[in-house]
């Protein structure tokens, strides 16, 4: 595994975190994202991945959940950009916690077939009412399209508050020298 | 210590003379970077701890291969992280077994978070449980730490498998982390193991 980028989120919030010119030389991505938005909601924020920068109407997800009281599923189609449900707290959830996403696209490069994202992530905040209490996510998301990826561009609701940071690397398939 | 090793591609280059064919870094390992491994050989403890953790990476994973001793078909697996006080441990739990699937949560936990489960003497003997464990952002002193965990135990019989989100809270460093079985009174079996690495969030 190789990094390729970070961004975090110091000084000032910011609406989203811009991952461009995404080499084309690795086999797999994973991406490690941080997060908490300065908006408040009692339930956590989703976070969003614009692909290219164009949001065509060609995703879709589905989830499988628990919030500490229920499993649960749910799925949404004609979407127009990655969705990683219910990863993101936000300042109505406990003080100074932070959501985690271990996100992996596979062959994100590859123009023969669509996009597949698998996330595992969410966030405890040592109890609360649902949906205001933790979540604990396994997600599905799918792009149709054939072309490569280029680009990622994260988002939720509002700004991301201060801390926040998204980890992008790559996945070889092979040797890096090619020995 | 650096690893130099000689890549096969720089004889093709054509390297100015003053770059070196020798790599200088760890390209074998990228940025995942094996910190510490532990193994037990002789039974008599529940726990693999990983002290003097690096400040130096960004984040943690943790894999474990456990089995615990106790007369019960699974215990419990846990983390302990050094930036948390007992009582300030907590987790959100979606577990599937054969059968059907549940949330649960942990509140105000005092040892550790629980974070799995793991096979125990009751279980077929020699099967042993695994556990991957991340840790984002360790190093981050300003905010509580979280741990996302995948659980399976899977014994040929009532099996289950586990994502779990765990809240260590706690602004201090993350110094040692010690994974765990508790519960059935049981301690680690002989071939237990766990490895902590390191991500790096640079090249």
């Amino acid at each position: 595994m190789h990094h390729i980028q970070s961004i975090s989120v110091t000084g000032s919030s910011v609406s989203t975190l811009d991952f461009t010119n995404i080499p084309q030389t690795f086999k797999h991505l994973h991406i490690k994202a941080y997060t908490r938005m300065q908006a408040s909601q009692n339930v956590p924020y989703d976070l969003t991945i614009t692909v290219n920068g164009a949001n065509p109407t060609q995703f879709a997800f589905h989830r499988l959940s628990g919030n500490g009281a229920t499993a649960s599923s749910a799925n949404y189609t004609n979407d127009t950009l990655f969705r990683v449900p219910l990863v993101v707290p936000n300042a109505f959830h406990t003080s100074n916690v932070f959501g985690s996403a271990l996100i992996d696209i596979l062959d994100y490069s590859a123009t023969t077939k669509g996009k597949t994202l698998r996330a595992l992530g969410g966030q405890d905040v040592n109890g609360g009412t649902e949906p205001a209490a933790g979540w604990i996510n396994l997600t599905s998301s799918m792009w149709n399209s054939t072309s490569a990826i280029t680009s990622l561009t994260f988002a939720s609701f509002g700004n991301f508050a201060i801390g926040t940071r998204v980890d992008l690397y790559g996945l070889t398939s092979s040797n890096k020298d090619g020995l | 210590m650096a690893i130099s090793r000689f890549a096969a591609s720089r004889l093709t280059q054509g390297l100015p003379k003053y770059q070196s064919a020798w790599d200088q870094d760890n390209v074998e390992q990228g940025a995942l970077v094996p910190i510490a491994s532990g193994v037990i050989t002789t039974q008599g403890t529940n726990q693999i701890q990983f002290a003097n953790i690096p400040q130096i990476y960004q984040h943690l994973m943790i894999i474990t291969n456990f089995r615990s001793t106790a007369v019960a078909s699974t215990e419990k697996l846990y983390i302990y992280t050094s930036n948390t006080s007992v009582g300030n441990f907590s987790s959100t739990i979606l577990s599937a077994t054969s059968s059907s699937i549940s949330s649960t949560r942990v509140t105000n936990d005092y040892y550790g978070s629980e974070c799995g489960l793991t096979p125990a003497a009751s279980s077929p003997a020699g099967v042993f449980g695994s556990s991957e464990t991340h840790i984002l952002n360790y190093v981050d002193t300003s905010n509580h730490r979280s741990a996302i965990t995948k659980s399976s135990c899977n014994i040929d019989g009532p099996s289950t498998s586990q994502i779990v989100a765990s809240l260590c809270r706690g602004t201090g460093a993350i110094n040692y982390i010690t994974m765990f079985v508790y519960g059935n009174s049981g301690n680690l079996a002989p071939g237990s193991n766990a490895t902590l690495y390191g991500i790096k969030a640079s090249a």
